[in-house]
């Protein structure tokens, strides 16, 4: 198992959570949820949307701004939820 | 000429991610779909791990009746112990007061109509397997957390895998080549269950992951905390019937499911067969006096989702031919992912074969795919073998069931190392095959079964016996034809 690949996969896996997270959580508190179904609508979004961006953030090894995509993402959902709430 | 070459290379990083990630959540996924599997029919599989108590068509339950296991549920008290009414249903006829021993739930049965206490063996029995589907019997923390993980992985591998096959889904759908080449028979076994399957995958991997009760990404709100607890009342407790009569109406259901006791109240649930959304909303009622306090409903728009969800993994709400519709499709999907551990091991042994990580790997999946299926039988075995005033049968079964398990691990991992990994399969196919054909005949000899519904229970688990065991009879018969 090359550890270059499982690093990547590690990469892409932190990413896609965090960018996952802070992009629901930004949802959901935009739509003043209480703390309850807040919980449950983060974790229904993030279950959701973690492992499709693990595969593309994993996909994203054959292009050379693939994993700057990520990073993009998940910074500017924790910036724009920083911002906004 | 760039795009097709891009493409092929970004299904060529799937095939990787597929692979790997597969493999390694497989080995967990494979513990979780089994017993998730046998789950569907939990209280089926109690029943059958309690021959002595009779299921006779469900009788209304009696104010008598509620009067033994509320005096049940007071001596329980008295002791400390905090249990619960479980109501009888079509599926499990019968009056339980049940109280939590750590891993499950388990308590005497009583004759709803007559309140007679029907005298079963201490066991776990389905409820063992239901822990383990969501726990792995490490902790409700650290197996929730395990099993969420394995959920978030199982889409990951299923996401690359669909783009793996995304061109060849129509062929792979209609295409079972059972006697061709060994990784061919694997490669269409996995197709085949893995795109009939996709729907019923895909939601039950989705609605599981969700629904665990430890969240992986957000901590769902504690409640207030309690005020400080007062004495427990060990009084006697007022009239249930009437209180099950109110909750019917206020709640609107046909059904109550169980009666929970605090120190101030008592609580009726409304029953988890009488909806698709698995809502558990309660009445609750004074302890005192039984008067109606208020009702809890949780039907707000943003609860349904979830409830849904529940329902939906959960399938209580199903009929009989809905529940095998959901045994099978889980059975399928176990299949899947056995097929691809399999797989994963033929395609690479010849260039690994040599390497320790990979004979561990291949003493990892014997252990998974022969030794959890042994160990399952060897806790039935017990279950007819232990004998019924054993002090502590119950623990006595899920021993069994791990210290056979710890058994199959060592063989398999032993064998792997020492180069002879056929001999393993072999021979842990060879003992499960022995104990699927053995368990029916130790059952017809053991145990009487006291009414049609009772035997015809063990038929059915006889029958699921006598095809796991053709299923490795066979594979075995093949492995040792390949090795000779």
């Amino acid at each position: 198992m090359p550890w270059h690949r499982v690093l990547w996969l590690l990469c892409a896996g932190c990413l896609a959570w965090s960018a996952a997270l802070s992009w629901a959580d930004l949802l959901t508190a935009a739509s003043r949820l209480n703390p309850a179904q807040g919980a449950m609508a983060i974790t229904a979004f993030a279950t959701a949307f973690i492992p499709a961006l693990i595969v593309i953030g994993y996909g994203a090894r054959m292009h050379k701004w693939g994993l700057w995509f990520l990073v993009l993402l998940s910074i500017s959902g924790i910036v724009i939820k920083n911002l906004a709430l | 000429m760039t795009k097709p070459g891009i493409r092929e290379t970004f299904r060529l990083h799937m095939g990787w991610l597929h692979s790997w990630v597969g493999f390694i959540a497989g080995l967990v996924l494979a513990c979780i779909f089994l017993t998730g599997t046998l789950t569907v029919f939990d209280q089926e599989i109690t029943q059958w791990m309690q021959p002595e108590v009779p299921l006779s068509p469900l009788h209304h339950i009696t104010p008598e009746a509620l009067q033994t296991a509320a005096d049940t549920v007071l001596q329980n008290q008295k002791q400390g112990r905090a249990v619960f009414i479980n109501l009888p249903s079509a599926r499990d006829p019968v009056l339980r007061v049940l109280h939590y021993n750590g891993t499950a739930f388990t308590g005497p049965a009583y004759d709803p109509a007559t309140g007679l206490l029907l005298k079963g063996r201490d066991t776990e029995g389905g409820q063992f397997f239901y822990n383990f589907h969501y726990t792995l019997h490490s902790g409700r923390i650290v197996g929730g957390i395990l099993t969420g993980l394995a959920g978030l992985f199982l889409l990951v591998t299923l996401l690359s895998g669909l783009i793996i096959h995304l061109r060849s889904i129509w062929p792979d759908m209609v295409l079972f080549r059972p006697f061709g080449p060994r990784p061919r028979a694997w490669l269409d076994a996995h197709l085949l269950t893995g795109v009939l399957f996709l729907p019923f995958l895909l939601v039950i991997t989705y609605t599981g992951t969700i629904i665990q009760p430890y969240s992986l990404f957000a901590q769902k709100p504690r409640p207030a905390a309690a005020t400080p607890a007062r004495h427990i009342e060990t009084t006697a407790l007022p009239p249930l019937f009437p209180l099950i009569e109110e909750t019917k109406k206020r709640l609107n259901t046909q059904e109550c499911g169980f009666i929970l006791f605090t120190p101030e109240d008592i609580r009726i649930s409304r029953s988890d067969y009488s909806s698709l959304f698995l809502t558990r909303d309660q009445a609750i009622f004074d302890r005192n006096d039984g008067h109606f306090l208020r009702i809890i409903t949780h039907d707000s728009t943003a609860d349904r989702p979830f409830q849904l969800a529940r329902g939906l993994h959960h399938a209580r709400f199903s009929i009989s031919v809905l529940s095998w519709l959901y045994f099978l499709s889980g059975l399928s999907c176990t299949i899947l992912i056995i097929s691809g551990l399999v797989l994963f091991l033929i395609k690479r042994r010849r260039i690994s074969g040599h390497m320790t990580v990979y004979k561990l790997a291949e003493g990892f999946c014997i252990l998974t795919v022969a030794g959890l299926p042994i160990s399952a039988l060897a806790f039935l075995w017990a279950n007819r073998l232990i004998p019924v005033s054993f002090p502590g049968r119950a623990e006595a079964e899920v021993s069994v069931f791990f210290a056979t398990w710890t058994l199959s691990a060592t063989q398999a991992i032993c064998f792997s190392l020492a180069r002879r990994p056929f001999a393993a399969w072999t021979m842990q196919l060879i003992t499960l095959a022995a104990l699927g054909v053995g368990l029916p005949i130790a059952d017809a000899l053991m145990v009487p079964h006291p009414t049609p519904r009772n035997i015809a229970l063990s038929c059915t688990v006889d029958i699921w016996c006598l095809i796991t065991a053709t299923a490795a009879a066979v594979a075995a018969m093949r492995l040792i034809k390949k090795t000779s």
